[in-house]
């Protein structure tokens, strides 16, 4: 056991040191990049190292197997995080040079990447919810960065309610695991088939991954959540944490029967839908790319409802690099317009780095799906997989509906940014073009690439265990047509300035749908609160005060102290007698 | 590490520098600003609220006379017309007044109130969900569209989503699609155990190929059949 604790602990080590590390010292980017680096040389070397798929490293205690994986998933995932967020501490560096506590705000963006890896390498479901409680807290701080405004305190604490709501239905879950299976290890529900799991368990699970992922009904966090600073948009809110619910249903989707896959698919396609037409009428620019982000993780959840957890794994890997850098894209425009992110203020000025155009134009395109960039090779794999006997037709026609969609709002962040470039504008602060392109190209060119070309190698040196197939040429177009059919209506919609119509403005739905659910968490809390108050203040207490010997103890205020004096006396008292 | 620390700290005394802060103030410091053993102010410690002056039980069987209710708002610093207490049937609540449900957002924001941030006057009753309706947690302002027209539409369109969901899952597509073939590899049985997790413990990176036996339906007497060969 001691051996396994030492292990644990050597692994996460370079992650503590760097995260202890910058509180000390404002620069100390070189020693974390490697750190990370050699974690990923470590994990690789094992998982080459071991002749099954699947190496694993860790300590048993009380039955309990805390187990550290290195398996497809979880090194797939490393890869593409580590290249990530290599290019976003980086853009961090650059946009928050400023900050007084750059140190702090980078540990925390490490240690919410420690979370992650925990998150993503253990197979063992409560040894998994250090990490899951972990990148939501993470999550929590980075969006309350700048705490002293109150929309982000809000923000704040809306993610970490909603967040709470989830893990509340995981707990429930693994609780019942525990009690039919007794197991909580992920590999050891699929090797042995009689595990028979009731459809709840797998609801409440859901449940958890939605709050999670920001599906349907729990979505209005997500786009209040990009009042954090950029990077923590950019690493937190597109590329990994919201990617975890969807990951962890990726790894129990074998466990899912049709039944539950079809609650899935439908779940996936209306947030997919609403992320899509949110996006359509979103003036803030930050905000249709996590609507955007909203409508993507709900293509990836139809694909799980499908039934391909590869096909979901490889978009969530290609839409990391693609909007990781649409992010650092915005981030730059906010910085070069002094913080401005409102496409109605921002067009009165020009925007001069064209290297963050150009990356924005090329990425938006990748997400649309264009031929042989990175987003075309997830999509097409998802809409040539989706039409057969066994699938529900309508999620198909959503997801092609969906996919038109995106296309229209990529063309509207593209028009957006290139064709506004209004010379003449009122606003005369510019980004020196440049010094911002030296700076900047660097880690956006790494992101560039993986953005561009990163469909290619992922798809022919990792995702090769997926099938070929055979299918119709009419089916086989069909993604060339979203695409084109796409740009059509864009370039009807946008330039006619028809999304900022109120009639479209009409479908802004996210305050209505934050409190229905605020209205049904608060209401089922609400008689809690009305036994604490009253229970405290007047209802036994004040009897009590009538015994003269009771009342020398306490006198006018009952405080918390007289109160769990009593609570305590009560339950010895309850114990005696029974 | 200790001698060098102490050689600098010398150092540094000689030389005159001050040390410099280059970072945010750590722990130590943070708790020694907040952390307070007694947070309670001094004035609090005396000022005792007895008897009649706190909350107390309300007979539920009784009509309120306009005298009681009267003394009873006054207790609570209301006029009478707007005190209503909490007390029913079934959940004595007692005497505390039943304020609305409106956020702190709602109240005017350019009032000069002694509490800027929760938007209330010193002295005033404060609701049961005070900390459900502060401007952090919940918001009741009035929505730019009517709610209820918008609650139609919503509830409409998700129906409709599980109507035409259930009808996708009744009527499929059944447009041409299958896997591609190879000599060895069998789609039917792909989609047999499709389901089933075959483990990469298993299988590794590898297709799943089927083992076959050699079916042989003829002889050469030439050339005999040698199933080792092969």
């Amino acid at each position: 056991m001691m051996v396994g604790i030492v292990k644990l602990i050597l692994i996460y080590l370079p992650f503590l040191m760097s995260s202890i590390l910058f509180n000390k010292s404002l620069v100390n980017m070189k020693s974390m990049k490697i750190n990370s680096f050699m974690f990923l040389m470590f994990s690789l070397l094992l998982f080459l190292n071991s002749n099954n798929g699947v190496s694993m490293i860790g300590m048993g205690w009380m039955n309990m197997k805390f187990v550290l994986s290195w398996d497809f998933y979880s090194i797939v995932f490393i890869f593409i995080g580590m290249s990530v967020t290599w290019s976003i501490l980086n853009f961090a560096q650059w946009y928050m040079g400023a900050e007084v506590k750059n140190g702090t705000f980078n540990s925390f963006l490490f240690l919410f990447l420690m979370f992650m890896f925990i998150l993503t390498s253990s197979v063992n479901l409560v040894f998994l919810l250090i990490g899951w409680e972990g990148v939501g807290i993470m999550s929590f701080l980075l969006i309350n960065w700048w705490f002293g405004r109150g929309e982000a305190g809000l923000s704040g604490i809306q993610a970490m309610v909603y967040n709470r709501i989830g893990d509340f239905f995981i707990y429930i879950g693994i609780f019942f695991f525990l009690s039919s299976l007794s197991e909580v290890v992920m590999l050891s529900f699929f090797f042995n088939m009689e595990y028979m799991v009731n459809n709840l368990i797998l609801i409440f699970l859901l449940i958890g991954m939605m709050a999670k992922s920001s599906l349907f009904f729990f979505q209005p966090w997500l786009p209040n959540a990009m009042e954090g600073p950029t990077p923590v948009s950019a690493l937190l809110h597109s590329s990994t944490m919201v990617v975890a619910g969807v990951y962890l249903m990726c790894r129990l989707v074998g466990m899912f029967n049709l039944t539950v896959l079809g609650v899935v698919g439908l779940i996936g396609a209306l947030t997919m839908l609403y992320g899509s037409v949110c996006a359509l009428m979103q003036p803030d620019m930050k905000k249709i790319i996590a609507h955007s982000t909203t409508s993507q993780l709900g293509l990836m959840v139809v694909t799980l409802g499908f039934g391909y957890p590869f096909i979901s794994f490889l978009h969530m890997g290609m839409h990391a690099y693609i909007k990781s850098l649409i992010f650092i894209s915005s981030g730059v425009f906010i910085h070069g317009t002094m913080n401005l992110q409102d496409f109605r203020k921002m067009k009165m000025g020009s925007i001069s780095s064209k290297f963050s155009m150009y990356c924005m134009f090329f990425c938006s395109l990748s997400l649309g799906g264009f031929p042989f960039l990175a987003g075309f090779y997830s999509k097409d794999s998802i809409l040539e997989n989706m039409y057969g006997s066994f699938l529900n037709s309508f999620l198909s026609l959503v997801v092609i509906l969906g996919s038109v969609m995106t296309v229209v709002y990529s063309f509207k962040l593209m028009y957006l940014v290139l064709f506004f470039n209004n010379n003449d504008g009122s606003f005369s602060v510019k980004l020196e073009g440049q010094e911002s392109f030296n700076s900047t190209f660097f880690f956006m060119s790494r992101l560039f690439l993986g953005g561009i070309s990163g469909g290619f190698f992922f798809m022919w040196s990792i995702f090769l265990v997926m099938g070929e197939e055979y299918i119709s040429w009419y089916l086989k177009v069909i993604p060339l047509m979203i695409l084109f059919f796409g740009l059509l209506v864009g370039l009807i919609l946008v330039p006619s300035k028809m999304l900022v119509a109120p009639v479209f403005n009409l479908l802004y739905y996210n305050p209505v749908v934050h409190r229905i659910t605020l209205f049904m968490f608060y209401r089922s809390i609400k008689i809690m609160k009305y036994i604490e108050f009253f229970g405290m203040e007047i209802l036994w207490v004040s009897h009590l005060k009538k015994i003269p010997l009771l009342s020398s103890l306490f006198n006018g205020f009952v405080t918390y102290k007289n109160y769990f004096f009593f609570c305590i006396v009560g339950l010895l008292l309850l114990m005696f007698l029974f | 590490m200790s001698l060098l620390r102490a050689s600098s700290s010398i150092l540094r005394k000689v030389v005159g520098i001050s040390k410099v802060q280059s970072c945010a103030p750590t722990l130590n410091v943070l708790s020694k600003r907040f952390y307070d053993p007694d947070p309670t102010p001094p004035v609090y410690d005396q000022s005792l609220i007895e008897g009649e002056d706190l909350i107390c039980l309300l007979d539920s069987s009784e009509i309120l006379s306009p005298e009681k209710k009267a003394r009873l708002a006054l207790k609570y610093g209301l006029i009478p017309e707007d005190y209503h207490p909490m007390n029913d049937h079934d959940f004595n609540l007692g005497d505390y007044p039943h304020l609305p449900a409106e956020s702190v957002l709602e109240r005017d924001p350019h009032y000069d109130w002694d509490d800027p941030f929760y938007r209330r006057n010193y002295g005033e009753p404060i609701s049961v969900d005070v900390d459900l309706y502060s401007p952090l947690i919940l918001d009741t302002r009035p929505l730019p569209h009517d709610p209820q027209q918008q609650y139609r539409v919503l509830f409409g369109a998700l129906f409709s989503c599980f109507f035409l969901w259930w009808l996708g899952g009744k009527y499929r597509t059944n447009l041409p699609r299958g896997p591609k073939q190879y000599p060895e590899h069998y789609p039917s049985d792909e989609i047999l155990h499709s389901w089933e997790w075959d483990s990469f413990e298993k299988r590794g990176l590898e297709p799943k190929l089927k083992e076959r036996t050699p079916v042989t339906n003829y002889t050469l007497e030439k050339y005999k059949w040698n199933p080792a060969a092969h």
